[in-house]
């Protein structure tokens, strides 16, 4: 998720129709706003009982919301064969925000393995700053924190498995007087990369609890040369990890962008950063530490099930799955101030005039300051209405959102595309969309999605007038 | 100090090879051992490879055992509906994907109809050519295998999808088998979480450099640990594949050659070394002891042999005053024999004892004389041109008197008498020895012969043997050469009582062979003794003048 994507929600939610409730530390408070839209005179349904959160601060929102309280029936479309028409196609949008820490935030302990490629840089400067940036995060780290630390050439050793950090001085020294050893020699046969990881993972495996958040602190120095190397392993290998509730961030220092390191981080679902600067080396992983620390909510599992007669056609974005009337998606982690969002499409084809329960939202997470399992249930209900309905129903946060999800999801569409060097796949994916958002743009004239939609154009553009197989940046 | 340069070299050279053969002989044998110790140090330390790798095989195949058990909870109860199954395998471990296919071989579970979740849908577009026809349709059309429960019926298959190697583990559930993907990464990330790191963690030797490698099919190393670095070219000291699933994979061990006999090596180097050492220091030792011993004994010995000699040669001068005197006193007689007495005139009588005895006391001293020069390699020869039979009637002469006294007879045939080069005064010594030996030894036989004879087996082809013969006793046939050691005498009755120096026949084999011949005893089956001396005399040339 983009800068976008990731702020946390407008305070004008209360102002928007929809579903927003609050889950505090019981895990059973729930707010619900039932706002009735009495311009139009169509009642939305909300059904969630909203209890008063004893602390809020340690409470996580949800905010489930359809784009549209209205879906118009065309009189015509009652005795004809159901179709699809962007007019009757509506989008169902989930959002889970964090609230911001404090200094009295309690953060989960957490179990972290740091990765050392110990290749080395010709520049020492780039050596000495890694082996202080990762001093100054064992030192930094609680005392009820796990951290293990691993060094990685050609070979791999367990510099200390994972336990408390009390002994970081002594790890940091073994780290040091390790420099020379694998990869240094005359058959050294390059990084394992692969091997690195994966002991990594082993140790933070060996204290993997709920309680915890897990990750992998990879400081890459050089591609890798050894083990599974190509871009596909190792994302197959990051999702492997991921998959045991395991983050990986990856530092890459000294060299730039390296794809197979990324894709790595691609697979996990992490984070990958490159330092070129010795001077970046330590706030990177200060940031990373501290990225970590501001983790509210883990292993969040969302559940969204349709109404038979409105199933979801799509998920927007590469988050989520669907199920039949079901959409299911789940993330690892919820930091602080931090949202998550998911975005369905639906195609009401069956829309009878009237209220109807549309969708229902479960929630699941496990609660860093409760060390509790939260389960949360959230109605969303709709109305069907004959006839012609004002365009300016449309819920302008909820709108701009998908618009903003509709054009990255083109706009990443459009590149593999052009990875493939199928050029009009990439023209038409951009121009199927733009489509639709000029539509919405031109309905609602909305500034953000009118920035969407230029956006758009200007990539289209950026394709016109070349042969198949050429195209101009981005500008 | 030349007299005693050459037995102490002798000495000298026998303390060495005494000391350096058992030396040199024990330095092979520990060489020996220490390669014989070193080839059983390989064996056993690539019996030690073998155990690591067979230990690693096993923790590999727990693993896979594990996998195995873990999966086999899913097959447990199969739900039919395909939204029931597709959210029975929603939490399957790791990257593991399930597919469902029913007896005909055609997908149960995802739909093939791309209705499932998108990892569904992924899943069915990336083993479609192996379903129906392929091998996992191959593997669920199959009959029911007579005398295989159904908990029996699994097993694993693993193509190659895009080039990547996948596993599939499969368990026959009634009429439907369900398959399992996992990923090689997958796979290979779960061995490598558990293999040993580097330095070698429990179980691992960290004290010898070693390094293992984990290959995949397509020999691509997935991980290695140890401390040995191989070079390309190097060879893995033990191999060993492993078998399914992970047929064609292998664990290679790799150790650089000084590893391989490190075990005993140095310990047996330091052993044999140190008892080389030892050994050297104790026979150098003994030698050492051996050889001080021997030389003050024979520097005891050779001042005796030193004052003998002294006083042979303080003897010599008064006796041939005596002799001198006894010539002239004899000589004087004869002028004033006035009376016609002859010879029974008892102051001749007196004198000819005299003039015996100081003869036979020359004699003796010139024996002693000469063996203390041959001890000092002083004894030489003086060749001129001459005649041997005078020579040999001058020593039987010499002794003509006692023959007599003892009745021995003498026998002289020296019709053989060519002119040679030879020392008179050493044949008349050998034969003075002979004859007096005979008197000593032989006087019951009452018998002398001399017989001079060519001697065709000379050096030069010219030479003259000596036969001189009694009828005595004889000398017992082991004897026969220990005689012509010095002061050697045989301890029977035949030397009971008799005086002698015990040096007569050594001196005498000596200056035979300073003739280029020699002196020894023939059997003689008449009895007695039959000595020959065999003298290698050249005829003598215009201009000789050589002395040896």
């Amino acid at each position: 998720m983009n800068d976008r994507k990731n702020r946390a929600p407008a305070s004008a939610a209360s102002r928007l129709p929809g579903t927003r409730v609050r889950f505090g530390a019981s895990g059973a408070r729930v707010t619900a706003a039932l706002l009735t839209l009495a311009w139009v005179g169509v009642p939305l349904g909300l059904h969630a009982e909203p209890p008063e959160p004893k602390d809020s601060k340690d409470s996580v929102e949800l905010d489930l919301r359809l784009d549209r309280p209205i879906i118009r029936i065309d009189s015509d479309r009652q005795a004809t064969a159901p179709r699809v028409t962007p007019l009757h196609r509506a989008y169902v949008r989930l959002r889970i925000t964090a609230r911001a820490a404090t200094a009295t935030t309690r953060h989960a302990p957490l179990n972290i393995a740091i990765a050392v490629d110990r290749t080395g840089h010709e520049d020492p400067e780039m050596d000495a700053a890694i082996t202080e940036a990762v001093q100054q995060a064992l030192e930094s780290l609680a005392p009820h924190d796990v951290v293990a630390l691993v060094a990685y050439s050609d070979t791999v050793e367990v510099l200390a498995a994972a336990g408390p950090p009390r002994q970081a001085a002594g790890i940091m020294l073994r780290l040091m007087a390790g420099k020379g050893n694998g990869a240094l020699g005359p058959n050294a046969r390059g990084a394992n990369l692969f091997g690195g990881v994966a002991k990594a993972a082993a140790e933070v495996r060996r204290h993997t609890s709920h309680s915890r958040v897990s990750h992998v602190l990879v400081i890459s120095a050089q591609p890798p040369g050894l083990g599974p190397q190509s871009p596909n392993a190792l994302a197959q290998f990051g999702a492997s990890v991921a998959r045991e509730g395991v983050g990986v961030t990856v530092i890459q220092t000294g060299s730039p962008d390296e794809p197979a390191i990324r894709a790595l981080t691609v697979g996990a679902g992490g984070t990958f950063l490159a330092v070129q600067d010795a001077g970046q080396v330590g706030p990177a992983v200060d940031e990373t530490i501290a990225r970590l620390r501001s983790v509210r909510a883990r292993d969040i599992r969302v559940q969204m099930s349709f109404d038979g007669n409105t199933p979801p056609t799509r998920i927007v974005g590469s988050v989520g799955e669907i199920a039949r009337t079901r959409v299911n998606a789940s993330w690892r982690e919820l930091r602080a101030a931090r949202t998550l969002e998911l975005i369905a499409q639906v195609d009401t084809d069956r829309c009878v005039p009237g209220s109807h329960p549309f969708a229902q939202a479960e929630l699941r997470y496990f609660d860093v300051q409760t060390n509790r399992e939260i389960t949360v249930l959230a109605p969303l209900g709709v109305t069907c209405a004959l006839g012609d309905t004002h365009e300016s129903h449309f819920d302008f946060e909820v709108a701009t959102s998908v618009s903003i999800a509709l054009g990255e999801e083109a706009r990443e569409a459009a590149r593999r595309a052009l990875g493939r060097g199928d050029r009009v796949e990439a023209e038409r994916v951009l121009s199927v969309v733009l489509k639709e958002l000029r539509d919405t743009a031109s309905a609602m004239k909305h500034p953000e999605i009118m920035s969407v939609v230029d956006d758009l154009e200007s990539e289209l553009r950026t394709l016109d007038g070349l042969p198949p197989g050429a195209y101009r940046d981005a500008p | 100090m030349t007299q005693n340069t050459r037995p102490r070299r002798t000495l000298a050279l026998m303390l060495i090879a005494m000391t350096l053969i058992p030396v040199a002989l024990f330095a092979i044998l520990g060489s020996r051992l220490i390669d014989d110790q070193e080839a059983l140090s390989r064996v056993e330390a690539t019996r030690v490879f073998d155990d690591r790798l067979d230990t690693l095989e096993s923790a590999i195949q727990t693993i896979v055992r594990g996998l195995e058990r873990e999966l086999s909870r899913y097959t447990e109860t199969l739900p039919e509906d395909a939204a029931a199954l597709s959210e029975a395998f929603r939490r399957l471990p790791r990257e593991v994907d399930a597919l469902v296919l029913n007896d005909e071989g055609k997908l149960v579970f995802p739909s093939a109809r791309g209705a499932g979740t998108r990892r569904e849908t992924a899943l069915v577009d990336r083993t479609r050519r192996f379903v129906q026809q392929g091998v996992l349709g191959q593997v669920a059309r199959r009959e029911p295998v007579a005398g295989v429960s159904a908990a029996d019926d699994r097993g694993w298959l693993s193509p190659a999808i895009h080039g990547t190697q996948t596993f599939f583990r499969w368990y026959r559930k009634g009429l439907r088998t369900v398959f399992f993907e996992i990923g090689e990464v997958s796979l290979a990330s779960e061995l490598v979480m558990q293999l040993p790191d580097t330095p070698e963690g429990a179980g691992g030797d960290t004290a010898r450099p070693t390094r293992t490698m984990l290959l995949d099919a397509s020999g691509a190393t997935l991980y290695q640990w140890g401390l040995h670095e191989p070079d390309v070219q190097e060879a893995p000291k033990s191999t060993r594949v492993l078998v399914q699933p992970l047929a064609g994979w292998r664990l290679q061990h790799y150790a650089p050659e000084s590893e391989l006999s490190v075990a005993y090596e140095g310990t047996l180097m330091t052993a044999v070394w140190a008892g080389l050492v030892g050994l050297a220091f104790i026979l150098g030792g003994c030698a050492w002891l051996i050889w001080v011993a021997r030389t003050r004994e024979m520097r005891v010995a050779q001042q005796r042999v030193s004052f003998v000699n002294q006083v042979s040669h303080e003897l010599k001068t008064p006796l041939t005053n005596i002799r001198m005197y006894a010539d002239l006193l004899a000589a004087s007689l004869e002028d004033d024999d006035m009376e016609g007495l002859g010879d029974t005139d008892p102051r001749q009588r007196h004198l000819a004892v005299i003039v015996r005895e100081s003869d036979r006391l020359s004699r003796l001293i010139r024996n002693v004389l000469n063996f203390a020069r041959s001890q000092e390699e002083r004894l030489k020869v003086s060749v001129r041109p001459g005649r041997i039979a005078p020579v040999v009637e001058g020593a039987v002469d010499n002794h003509r008197e006692s023959l007599r006294g003892l009745e021995i007879a003498v026998d002289l045939d020296l019709s053989h008498d060519p002119v040679r080069v030879f020392d008179a005064d050493a044949v008349e010594q050998i034969l003075g020895n002979l004859i007096s030996n005979v008197e000593k030894y032989a006087r019951t036989g009452h018998y002398l012969g001399i017989r001079l004879e060519n001697w065709p087996e000379a050096p030069n082809g010219q030479g003259v043997r000596i036969l001189v013969r009694d009828r005595g006793p004889g000398i017992a046939k082991e004897h026969r050469e220990r005689i012509f050691e010095p002061f050697w005498r045989a301890s029977d009755k035949l030397s009971d009582g008799v005086a002698g120096t015990g040096i007569g026949l050594d001196i005498a084999r000596r200056l035979a062979r300073l003739h280029g011949g020699d002196l020894r005893l023939l059997p003689s089956p008449e009895g007695g003794c039959l000595f020959e001396a065999v003298l290698a005399t050249p005829p003598p040339t215009a201009d000789y003048s050589r002395k040896t």
